[in-house]
């Protein structure tokens, strides 16, 4: 029995890619998940909210408000104006627009409601419900406080108007005092924030668009790595040699494979959006030539560096490995996972390396974002020139690792 | 046809042909032999352009292997050692593919490929994946791919491995045509009664030399060899094998390539009166009975191994 054991034990160190799959995988996905959850070392900073502010009421109340959600490390703020800002919002490149209309200090002054309202992205309704508590808590100390006494100050004055003027000042002294810190945890004062989402068309399902785009990238990306390594299934079983043997030079025998694998990934992708419109809904006519770019562009993408990977390794059980890191990781930080605002700042910049970020982003836009042409088109462009280097480098891998076996 | 001039290939520390020459004529059937490892798939592999050796000159069909044109190339078809196909498409999508990639026009292809497959004796499985052919049939397709466009140069790199007699025996009915046709032919195998009766020459070549090249009568006179003599016995153990290996006679006859296993012995020498009397005396001396005594021409194999043996 111990000799069994031994020997199982002697051909477990022997496979790297037992070896790999047990314990390398784990520690980098549990390393990943640590971060995303809340920091390796618990100092890892969220990143903080994007939201753009308009100030048309422009009184020391609504600056003193803006000064202090400045202060506010949850929340990066960016003075704008009230179009500008809601363009922004449409186009996702600021999660919410808080909007402090004219007449706000005054209603704010006189008890009343205070004319104010937060536009926010319809595609972020989770990072919105984070978001509104640090928001809320600001503004509403300043709003409360002082919509507070200037309510409690009104009664007492209409109430008690007989009273001689020094005693209503002193009473009006006392007021300020003991409402200065408690107003904003009292909820009897009139002053809401009017939230509104915004998004260029109604009935845009924000969550399936994410389900479909990550669940799209990452199951596409696991079947290039099954057409890339087929470079080296040919190799172990002698056809490459064969073709080698033939008319064909060796660049066509890898472009070849990788037109293959582009048009496999086309039909993937066609129809998966195919099913997702008939079974789910998922509008695929919000930007239907947007939609082809970005088809094109996430195919050759992910094709070419299918293709890349592929012709790192020797044999096929090293690129499987190579495989399973590489898209686990990719798809955990490109947000095909976990949804990006989720993760930590450094995370959501590391995304942008990932072949699944510029996908997502782009089908975000055209499923439901109202970006320019410019700022649309570069998601697509981000996915065809990290297409062109991963063609580059597969053919240079290509050459020196595999064909050159052969030289 | 084939002129291969001095050729020398390493890999890395490994040297792989040392100096290697030899010439192939127009129609002719070359069998090039060696124990594994000496060098035959390299030569193959550089005659048929796939690499381009360190120093000396490879001419096919007076083309410099270096400057090799993609029409040239359509001359040769290889079959290599390993079934080298796509095991999930048929016998005809096989063909249809390996024909398309050696630039055969689409005009006539169908026939083409019916005519390999017959040739084959594959037409009634031709729509059937290869994952579902026998070990024999895997070898004629990997053959009939190799045929499909009509090369003059045929290299085969032990084609036959791994198959049963039958099927053998189908394969070198195939090789006869083929030579018949007036193919030009690299053969290697380890089949030597195969060797034996295809080959118009036959190279002999080990750790990436060629120690000899001729026509199996060529290579017989070389190696001095006339006859075999095989001997079988009533009664003999272990112990006086062991024994009787160690006498100048027996020694000297396992040297040439003879062997001496359990109750048969084969000497292989140039002498076969006097080697005959002194084997008969000799196990008489030991009291060994001799059941029964065979004298043979000396074959392929036994020259093979006495070359490689005695030049070692």
């Amino acid at each position: 029995m111990w000799e069994i054991t031994k020997k199982d034990l002697l051909l477990f160190r022997k496979d790297k890619k037992a070896l790999f799959l047990s314990f390398f995988l784990p520690i980098v996905l549990i390393s990943l998940f640590a971060a995303i959850y809340g920091g390796v070392d618990g100092k890892a900073k969220s990143k903080p909210q994007q939201i753009s502010i308009c100030d048309q009421d422009n009184t020391s109340l609504s600056a003193e408000i803006i000064s202090n959600l400045r202060n506010e490390p949850a929340l990066e703020i960016e003075l704008i104006d009230f179009e500008e800002g809601k363009k922004k919002v449409l186009s996702g490149k600021r999660t919410a627009l808080l909007c402090f209309y004219s007449g706000f200090a005054d209603s704010v002054n006189q008890g009343k409601t205070a004319p104010m309202e937060l536009f926010f992205d319809d595609a972020k309704k989770m990072e919105i419900g984070l978001m509104q508590k640090a928001l809320m808590s600001n503004i509403m100390r300043f709003v409360g406080e002082k919509g507070g006494k200037a309510h409690v100050k009104s009664f007492i004055n209409q109430k008690y108007s007989d009273l001689p003027e020094e005693i209503l000042d002193e009473i009006n002294r006392d007021i300020d005092l003991e409402f200065s810190d408690k107003a904003s945890t009292n909820s009897s004062f009139n002053s809401e924030l009017t939230v509104t989402a915004l998004s260029i068309q109604e009935n845009i399902r924000w969550g399936l668009i994410q389900a479909v785009a990550g669940t799209l990238i990452m199951m596409l990306l696991f079947s290039m790595a099954g057409m890339g390594n087929s470079i080296l299934q040919e190799k172990e079983n002698g056809t490459l040699k064969r073709i080698l043997f033939s008319t064909l030079s060796p660049y066509s025998f890898l472009f070849g494979k990788m037109l293959s694998a582009y048009l496999v990934a086309l039909l993937q992708i066609s129809v998966l959006l195919l099913f997702s419109y008939f079974v789910f809904g998922l509008n695929l006519f919000f930007n239907p030539f947007g939609l082809i770019i970005m088809v094109l562009s996430t195919a050759f993408g992910a094709t070419a560096f299918g293709t890349f990977i592929a012709t790192l390794g020797s044999t096929q059980k090293q690129v499987e490995s190579i495989y399973t890191i590489v898209i686990i990781l990719m798809s955990a930080i490109g947000g095909s996972m976990i949804p990006l605002f989720l993760m930590p700042d450094f995370l959501q910049k590391a995304a942008m390396v990932s072949i699944n970020y510029w996908a997502i982003q782009g089908f975000y836009d055209v499923f439901g974002r109202d970006n320019s042409w410019m700022e649309f088109l570069i998601k697509p462009l981000v996915l065809f020139g990290s297409g062109l280097i991963s063609s580059f480098f597969a053919a240079y891998f290509f050459h020196r690792r595999i064909y050159k076996e052969y030289k | 046809m084939i002129d291969v001039r001095n050729i020398s290939k390493s890999y890395g520390e490994i040297k792989a042909l040392k100096s290697l020459s030899l010439h192939i004529k127009k129609g002719e059937f070359y069998s090039l032999l060696g124990p594994n490892g000496a060098g035959k798939t390299t030569c193959i592999n550089l005659m048929g352009g796939l690499m381009l050796p360190d120093s000396g000159e490879i001419f096919l069909d007076g083309t410099d292997i270096k400057t090799i044109k993609k029409q040239t190339k359509t001359k040769i078809g290889i079959v290599p050692q390993e079934i080298a196909l796509y095991s999930d498409l048929s016998a005809r999508e096989n063909l249809l593919f390996w024909a398309k990639i050696h630039r055969i026009s689409a005009h006539g292809l169908n026939e083409k490929i019916d005519a390999v497959l017959n040739f084959m004796d594959l037409a009634d499985r031709s729509n059937q994946a290869i994952s579902s052919f026998s070990g024999g049939m895997k070898r004629r397709i990997n053959i009939a791919a190799a045929l499909v466009h009509n090369p003059d140069i045929l290299f085969f790199d032990e084609p036959t491995v791994g198959i049963d007699p039958q099927s053998r025996a189908f394969i070198y009915s195939i090789f006869k045509a083929l030579k018949d046709e007036g193919k030009t032919i690299l053969y290697t195998s380890h089949y030597l009664e195969e060797v034996e009766k295809l080959s118009d020459r036959i190279g002999i070549i080990d750790h990436g030399e060629m120690i000899m090249e001729g026509s199996f009568e060529e290579l017989k006179k070389k190696s001095g060899l006339k006859e075999s003599i095989s001997i079988r016995f009533a009664n003999i153990d272990d112990k006086l094998i062991r024994l009787l290996k160690n006498t100048p006679l027996i020694r000297s006859s396992l040297a040439l390539g003879g062997s001496f296993l359990n109750e048969k012995c084969v000497f292989i020498g140039n002498k076969r009166s006097e080697d005959l009397s002194q084997i008969v005396r000799l196990f008489a001396d030991h009291a060994v009975l001799i059941r029964q005594i065979d004298i043979q021409p000396i074959d392929l194999e036994q020259v093979y191994l006495c070359l490689t043996k005695t030049i070692k």
